[in-house]
């Protein structure tokens, strides 16, 4: 069974649009991005599919495994090292009675056995984000939702985490992505959902979905600058 | 000054120091045992679906914040016997008192620190399946005590001295053996000084504790670029 949305609506309390009817089919090995600008409805798309908020029509059908949610910033626990972290959410969540081992296995596969001992205030934006995305690994989820995580970083840094999101994909992982990253979205994405004002405005493949003439949003980005 | 100290007369009245001392960290040490349940009382009324139980805990916190605590002793001491009937003695009321006036800042400092950690802490935990008693155990509670503590201590540490008050009902505490033995010494320089005294050597070792404590919760983290956006 895929991971899929059908007809998802979510309207807020006062009656704005928060999405409105929303489908789409996420599949192993396939990142899709979500594209708009701020306000639009794209985290609160990941928010629905994550479970964080609950849909008032439609329904969302989530595949066997666990799905993984990593924010834009600050969800670390600034109480705990990178290591106490992960351990943390093995033996909570996965229930494993080895947890420092396979805390130590997931950050030593990722290259951030050299960070395992620091506190989130203690590292940069960039290291922040790795071991917010080992946090989310060790549990091995088969999807794994990412809201923004790279636009508060400087562009090294946004590599890295480019480069990790892509060996995720390649790994057969589920993606799903909301970003303001338009070359980015365009070369790693295999499917774009363009959401404005809650509503899906065009959703396919990257270069159908971005080269539309039609659409100032992208005309914009692709015009050069006039003076 | 030409004053001929005379600390020496004061020696056979220790006894009495003593019991004043006792009863200052008696009437302390309930009245803030006394006070935290009763905040632990509020929170839970504040958090009450029902309205009328979680209004009145809100209008208990505005009004008992408004009132100034000497008010609220001589209120229970001289007026609540006469209308509920009730008789206390003036420990008693003294307790009740800096119970209920220590009660609301406890209650407040308690739902600040708890409100102050972001709600992507909470909802971190919960993405990772984590239950809401997890979360609350593992990540919420251990980041708001970081901020909770030291402004706890604080309050507690105002309540030790505010109990100087209620030597004025009769309460046989430091500043009330005192004066008790101002009347029977007229050494009222030296006796003063050393209930004076006896505040200081309670309370100081506190503060400069609650200074090390604080340090000691500032070194893990909780620096800018951590909160939410």
């Amino acid at each position: 069974m895929p991971f899929s949305a059908q007809s998802v609506s979510k309207r807020w309390p006062d009656g704005a649009v928060g999405i409105a009817d929303l489908s789409a089919e996420f599949l192993p090995g396939t990142l899709t991005a979500l594209v708009g600008r701020n306000g639009s409805g794209k985290t609160t798309i990941l928010r629905l599919l994550a479970g964080l908020l609950l849909p008032d029509s439609g329904s969302i059908k989530h595949p066997p495994g666990r799905i993984g949610f990593l924010f834009q910033r600050g969800s670390l626990w600034p109480h705990l090292t990178v290591r106490e972290q992960l351990m943390l959410a093995l033996r909570l969540v996965a229930k494993d009675p080895d947890a420092g081992a396979a805390a130590d296995n997931t950050l030593a596969g990722m290259k951030l056995t050299a960070i395992a001992r620091c506190y989130p205030s203690e590292l940069s934006g960039g290291q922040q984000q790795l071991a917010e995305i080992a946090r989310c690994l060790c549990l091995k989820p088969q999807v794994i939702l990412l809201d923004e995580i790279a636009s508060s970083l400087d562009p090294v840094a946004q590599e890295e985490i480019y480069r990790r999101v892509d060996g995720l994909r390649e790994s057969g992982l589920t993606i799903v992505a909301s970003t303001h990253d338009i070359p980015w979205a365009r070369r790693a994405s295999d499917v774009v959902i363009y959401v404005a004002d809650g509503k899906v405005i065009r959703q396919g493949p990257p270069n159908e979905v971005m080269d539309d003439p039609a659409d100032a949003m992208f005309s914009a980005l692709r015009t050069p600058c006039s003076r | 000054m030409n004053y001929s100290w005379n600390f020496t007369a004061l020696s056979s009245y220790v006894p009495l120091w003593w019991r004043g001392l006792l009863n200052t960290c008696s009437l302390s040490l309930a009245a803030i045992v006394v006070g935290s349940i009763l905040a632990v009382v509020i929170l839970a009324a504040r958090r009450s679906p029902y309205r009328l139980v979680n209004r009145s805990a809100r209008l208990y916190v505005d009004i008992f914040r408004a009132l100034p605590v000497f008010v609220l002793l001589s209120l229970i001491f001289f007026v609540v016997p006469i209308i509920a009937g009730i008789r206390l003695s003036a420990w008693q009321s003294a307790l009740w008192a800096f119970a209920l006036n220590l009660a609301p800042f406890v209650a407040e400092c308690i739902r600040a620190g708890l409100d102050s950690v972001p709600v992507v802490q909470f909802e971190s935990g919960k993405v990772l399946g984590l239950s809401n008693r997890q979360i609350f155990r593992y990540i919420i509670a251990p980041q708001a005590a970081q901020r909770i503590i030291p402004s706890l201590l604080g309050e507690y540490i105002t309540t030790i001295k505010l109990t100087s008050l209620a030597s004025v009902i009769g309460v046989e505490e430091i500043w009330n053996v005192g004066g008790q033995i101002v009347s029977r010494t007229s050494l009222t320089i030296e006796a003063r000084l050393v209930s004076s005294l006896l505040y200081v050597a309670i309370i100081l070792p506190l503060i400069w504790w609650l200074k090390r404590l604080e340090k000691r919760l500032g070194t893990r983290g909780l620096v800018a670029g951590l909160s939410p956006s």
